[in-house]
């Protein structure tokens, strides 16, 4: 699947830009599809997440500590947030998990998400297929940048005009 | 030669969307949440202690301060006092507080001022105003 980053205009901020990708194949980019989906089951967990992301990219530089850990990636919300779900939501033990990838404090990219409902993201049958997309994503964005098809240049990515990015 | 293009951006409107939608409490609770944690996080820095210095002063792991400034966990009161005793510096202050200590800033410079100058300088022209006594303060007021 060829895919491409695109910068997410709403989450360009001063000290940090947010990305997301956006896989040939389907319609939406990563990130837009997670939110279009958790604004029908989850919204109310949904604003609170976003209103995270606002604040921390306002406000705060992007912290290693504003992010969890998963493997070679990471995900959103932090541990002990617990985001408050309204009457809307719909119910999971674990709550919202949004995986991303912080590659340095000015680049972070936001990939995609859902309700997650077991301790293990590869037992959730909502996430486990996020999970791996991040996992994956992370791998070859690095690979990309060791190869010098992709380099970072503060807040801002550029990309090889030749490159073709395979996830 | 290899050559470098800008990424391009995308416009996702629904994140205004969700946005607007949001409860104001929920936006309140997300950004005192961070300020709480960031202002811990300052106040350890401005005594020039680390996380460790923090966590033998309140008995706790040095895991569960790491925690703790994750992001916005749910700290009591008592949590907050015990945080702000061992760094000796306050880690929420009310607008009644600040009020408080405005006037308390206000008397003191007064007071100190008195001392040697006079805070008011009669002006030159006569004027209509003239100058009274507060009450509570007892400051002076034109």
């Amino acid at each position: 699947m060829i895919a491409t980053i695109l910068e997410i205009e709403r989450f360009k901020f001063k000290n940090v830009h947010f990305y997301t990708i956006l896989v040939s194949s389907r319609p939406r980019a990563e990130f837009q599809d997670f939110v279009d989906r958790m604004s029908k089951k989850c919204p109310g967990q949904l604003g609170e997440l976003l209103q995270f992301i606002d604040e921390i990219g306002q406000k705060y530089n992007v912290e290693e500590n504003h992010f969890r850990h998963e493997r070679n990636s990471h995900a959103l919300p932090p541990h002990y947030i617990h985001l408050a779900a309204n009457d809307s939501d719909e119910q999971t033990e674990f709550g919202l998990r949004l995986y991303c990838c912080r590659f340095t404090p000015s680049i972070v990219v936001l990939y995609n998400g859902d309700l997650k409902t077991t301790q293990l993201p590869n037992d959730c049958p909502n996430v486990s297929k996020h999970f791996s997309f991040a996992l994956d994503a992370t791998r070859k964005i690095d690979q990309a940048r060791n190869d010098d098809y992709i380099r970072f240049d503060g807040n801002e990515i550029h990309v090889d005009e030749e490159f073709i990015f395979e996830i | 030669m290899k050559k470098f293009k800008k990424v391009e951006s995308i416009q996702i409107p629904e994140i205004d969307s969700v946005l607007s939608n949001t409860s104001q409490e929920s936006k309140h609770f997300i950004k005192k949440s961070l300020e709480i944690v960031h202002q811990i996080s300052l106040a350890i820095a401005d005594k020039g202690k680390n996380q460790k210095y923090l966590a033998d002063k309140l008995g706790k792991s040095e895991a569960e301060i790491s925690k703790w400034l994750c992001g916005t966990h749910n700290f009591t009161v008592r949590t907050l006092a015990n945080i702000g005793t061992a760094l000796d510096q306050e880690i929420i202050v009310t607008p009644w507080k600040v009020k408080e200590n405005h006037m308390k800033y206000v008397t003191e410079v007064y007071r100190a001022n008195s001392n040697k100058k006079p805070i008011y300088e009669k002006p030159k022209q006569s004027t209509s105003f003239s100058l009274a006594k507060d009450k509570e303060t007892g400051l002076k007021v034109a």
